[in-house]
């Protein structure tokens, strides 16, 4: 049996010729050869790929655990690593590379307490700041945005927008989400974030594991308003996978939705369902002075709820304020006739609703918030909305 | 005092639940559980999961909490044609493996699918993910298991003509694997070699038959160069990207390292790479690659002196293209003399004046009573005219300095085989030696009869190939006065190595009263 090759010249007994033994050429050096790497988390900054927290195969065979190194690719060869292309921003500090980011011409390491930014204009990486108390405890607290990178850690939610790094609970100077809420609401090691670019929106699932079954619960921030609100499980409290975005930039995970299976499931901007739990308390109004006042009524202009169903026509909205700055939201908002509002009726269109204050405790008010919350008869109508409240009051002489 | 209506219009500010709930704005919310604020102006229900239309509930798979899901885009579909398709890949903690669900991203494919090809580790990882240039890479992020890639391979190996249509080797599939690059000596073991094509070809036991995967650098030498040593080759390949993996050494013996030395001495060498592809002239598409790494498209070869520690770059072997002469199959069977130039005698009764590998330059090889075959013109089959004839007859004959003169070379190669057919034969180059100017690199010259033509490697096309001669009538100067002037020709190959000699024939040159041709010399002005 005929055996064949294929031969290169393809010309029989054609040779590449060599006078002389080309000693011009380059020379192969090996000297930072890598055999093989593991890698932990990777970034891409233009056409090359940063990894880091690696463990590398060195060209005598020897394994090197390198957990605070960076190595970087040559353009185009995502497979290639040398160890004269390492980047070392800090180490022996304790920590770990935990994750890459990339936004820009610029590379995000996170360890453990500490962001470095490294930038990657030059052949030569250079870098540019070192953020203390701003690294992350696992991969899955960042979030690469169009508008920067987006990441959290037990002290609270920053973003790095190519020129600096923002804390996204401080607006104004005024920090807005209390450090008790975002401590009961962070997990440590398991906390996730997703960007949902329709909405421009930052969302924060609070773990991934069904051990917990708070970590369907969720924190939304909004990039364009730079507002936070809060969801109680809008997600699954179940095993759940890391957050990605699909061919529809629809923010996706999977989760077991039983021994073995898998489900996944999107994030939709406008609900789908009912809202399990809703809480909104407006601020105490004392329209610009803590003098006394007569809180007649409050009007809510909303839409939404059940149509066309006579037992169900509602929005399952309870309305309810409280007054001089007390926690305790039991001011019963009655209508025309005095009868007590637990459940706003459904409306089709914008409608103005009359809520009157008790007269037993709406005289001598110096302030008033309004709570909306669900009623009891179950979740709130997801097309419930609210375009504005108004608050008729008298302001009161001062004695 | 008259009643007030106080508006709130926006509840865009958010929670604010840090400071006083008096003290923050008419837009923050001391609580904002349940509800968003995106709509500027509007307070609406907050969002929610639902299912996608992906319902992929068959698929088992158990979760590795905070791991698993990467999406992709390729240009290439799971049916291998060039059409965009989307893909997620999901990793299948309870099989250790990650899957790759598809569909197809023109149409927003309603009825999408699982790719039979899996990616499939040791044990559980975390897996990380990257994509770049078309191929996905899978890192563990508790360093337990190797790193891994999946992506489509459109390699057309081993083209064979300018259109790559007739190529030995197709691999265009999706395909995965281990994403280190690894070296050949780790991908074929102890199978990488050299052989000496001096007197042959590869035989059929260097190739095998296929089962074990080989890579033979064929070499030969001729006089003449500039290697002077103990000379050791080594080899890298090229995967995709142009990624340059490490070098393996050409062992005599792997297990005991010991090294193949190739000993030169004012040598020129020629390479030929041998991939060996099994039992038949091609391989199967898609069957993998004969290399180990369906990745592959290149070698880099280098060399050093024996007990020096660099290499040095020698050359590329493109598996794609291949270069300017591409790539052709080759059998073991009845191919090892092929291309091999074997000279004949030019006449027929027999030469007695040495006439070496086919290359004749003398008037009449069959007596020594002879001379270099320099003619006045190139007309007729044998040319005419003996002007340039200072003297003399015979091998007495001395010829006229700086005469212009046409010199006959008579070519005859025996060897039919591997020199390209009758219609389309393979072409060569002369080198000749000893005119006024020399060497002179000859492509095309005067054919017997008039005409002129290419230097075939193919001889006697006009008549019996590999019986009959090829003659052909080289313009030239004769050089300056001088005793035992040494004239000499050679025929190169495409790649001008040298595969035949006329060897050195001397004629005296008379002082003929011409000068020299003059020599200008390029003025420089200060």
């Amino acid at each position: 049996m005929a055996n064949y090759s294929a031969m290169n010249p393809g010309k029989y007994h054609l040779g590449v010729m060599f006078d002389f033994p080309p000693l011009q050429n380059r020379r192969l050096n090996e000297d930072y050869l890598i055999k093989n790497v593991k890698w932990k988390t990777s970034a891409m900054v233009g056409r090359k790929i940063y990894i880091g927290n690696v463990e590398i195969e060195d060209r005598y065979n020897r394994t090197h655990t390198l957990s605070d190194t960076v190595l970087k690719s040559r353009a185009g060869r995502f497979d290639s690593f040398t160890m004269d292309r390492r980047l070392d921003v800090a180490v022996g500090d304790g920590e770990d590379v935990v994750r890459l980011a990339s936004f820009a011409d610029r590379l995000l390491q996170f360890k453990q307490n500490t962001m470095y930014v490294i930038n990657c204009t030059k052949t030569q990486e250079i870098l540019e700041s070192k953020n203390k108390f701003k690294g992350v405890d696992h991969h899955n607290a960042v979030c690469e945005t169009d508008y920067g990178v987006v990441w959290c850690n037990e002290h609270g939610i920053y973003m790095y927008n190519g020129r600096s790094v923002n804390e996204l609970f401080i607006t104004e100077g005024v920090r807005n989400v209390s450090e008790s809420t975002w401590n009961a609401f962070y997990k440590k090691g398991e906390t996730m974030l997703g960007y949902v670019a329709s909405s421009k929106q930052i969302l924060f699932y609070r773990g991934v594991d069904d051990a917990d079954n708070t970590t369907g619960n969720v924190l939304i921030y909004d990039l364009v308003t730079g507002s936070f609100v809060q969801g109680t499980d809008q997600g699954n409290n179940e095993d759940k996978t890391n957050l990605i975005n699909d061919w529809n930039n629809d923010l996706l995970y999977g989760y077991e939705s039983s021994a073995n299976n898998t489900l996944l499931q999107k994030w939709a901007v406008t609900p789908t369902a009912g809202i399990a739990t809703m809480d909104v308390k407006t601020k105490f109004f004392n329209f610009e002075n803590q003098s006394r006042k007569k809180i007649y009524k409050v009007e809510i202009t909303y839409k939404g709820g059940v149509i066309n169903d006579i037992d169900y026509e509602t929005t399952n909205v309870h309305p309810k304020y409280s007054v001089d700055s007390s926690n305790s939201y039991t001011g019963v908002f009655r209508d025309a006739s005095g009868n007590a509002i637990t459940n706003i009726p459904s409306s089709s269109d914008w409608s103005v609703i009359e809520l009157y204050t008790s007269a037993i405790d709406n005289n001598n008010v110096k302030s008033i918030s309004i709570q909306l919350t669900e009623a009891s008869l179950g979740a709130v109508r997801q097309n419930f909305e609210v375009n504005d409240i108004a608050i008729i009051y008298r302001q009161k002489s001062v004695k | 005092m008259p009643k007030k209506e106080y508006k709130i219009l926006g509840f865009h500010g958010g929670l604010h639940n840090n400071s006083d709930a008096k003290d923050i704005r008419d837009i923050d919310l001391q609580s904002a559980t349940g509800v968003s604020v995106h709509r500027v102006g509007r307070l609406v229900g907050i969002g929610n999961n639902t299912s996608t239309a992906i319902n992929y509930n068959a698929f088992t798979s158990d979760i590795e909490p905070g791991y698993g899901l990467h999406y992709f885009s390729t240009d290439y579909n799971n049916a291998e044609t060039a059409t965009s398709e989307d893909w997620l890949a999901i990793y299948d903690k309870a099989n250790t493996k990650v899957k790759y669900w598809y569909r197809d991203k023109a149409n927003d494919d309603a009825s999408p699918a699982f790719s039979l090809i899996e990616t499939t580790f040791g044990a559980n990882i975390n897996p990380n993910y990257y994509y770049a240039d078309g191929f996905l890479r899978i890192g563990d992020a508790l360093h337990g298991q190797e790193s891994k890639w999946f992506g489509y391979i459109d390699n057309e190996l081993f083209w064979k003509d300018e259109f790559g249509t007739q190529n030995i080797h197709n691999i265009k599939e999706w395909s995965t694997g281990t994403q280190e690059l690894k070296s050949l000596e780790v991908l074929i073991g102890d199978n990488i070699k050299m052989v000496d094509m001096s007197t042959a070809n590869p035989s059929a036991s260097d190739l095998g038959d296929g089962t074990t995967r080989k890579l033979i650098l064929g070499y030969w030498t001729t006089e003449g160069g500039e290697w002077n040593g103990n000379y050791v080759f080594g080899v890298t390949p090229i995967y995709e990207g142009n990624q340059e993996g490490p070098i393996s050494t050409i062992y005599d013996n792997l297990l005991n390292k010991l090294e193949t030395t190739v000993p030169l001495f004012n040598k020129r060498v020629m390479f030929q790479v041998h991939i060996p592809i099994g039992t038949a002239a091609t391989v199967t598409a898609d069957a993998p690659h004969r290399l180990g790494d369906d990745r592959i498209i290149g070698l880099n070869w280098y060399f050093k002196e024996e007990s020096e520690e660099d290499w040095i770059y020698l050359m590329n072997t493109d598996l794609k293209k291949g270069g300017k002469h591409y790539w052709e199959s080759y059998n073991s069977a009845t191919e090892t003399a092929y291309g091999i130039w074997d000279g004949k005698t030019v006449t027929d009764s027999g030469s007695v004046v040495s006439v070496t590998e086919g290359v004749d330059i003398l008037e009449d090889s069959t007596t020594p009573a002879t001379h270099i075959n320099f003619k006045d013109n190139n007309d007729g089959a044998i040319g005419s005219g003996d002007n340039w004839i200072e003297s003399g007859t015979g091998a007495s004959t001395t010829g006229k300095s700086y005469h212009q003169v046409y010199l006959e070379v008579n070519l005859n190669n025996e060897q039919t085989n591997g020199f390209g057919t009758t219609s389309v034969p393979r072409k060569g180059f002369l080198r000749v030696w000893g005119g006024a100017n020399s060497p002179l690199y000859v492509g095309n010259a005067t054919e017997s009869g008039g005409g002129s033509a290419s230097i075939d490697l193919l001889t006697g096309i006009g008549g019996t190939p590999g019986t009959d001669w090829d003659e052909y009538f080289v313009p030239m100067t004769l050089p300056g006065a001088g005793t035992d002037r040494e004239f000499r020709v050679e025929v190169l190959d495409e790649n001008f190595s040298v595969i035949a000699d006329s060897g050195i024939k001397t004629m005296t040159i008379a002082d003929s009263g011409k000068v020299a041709p003059p020599e200008y010399e390029q003025e420089v002005e200060i």
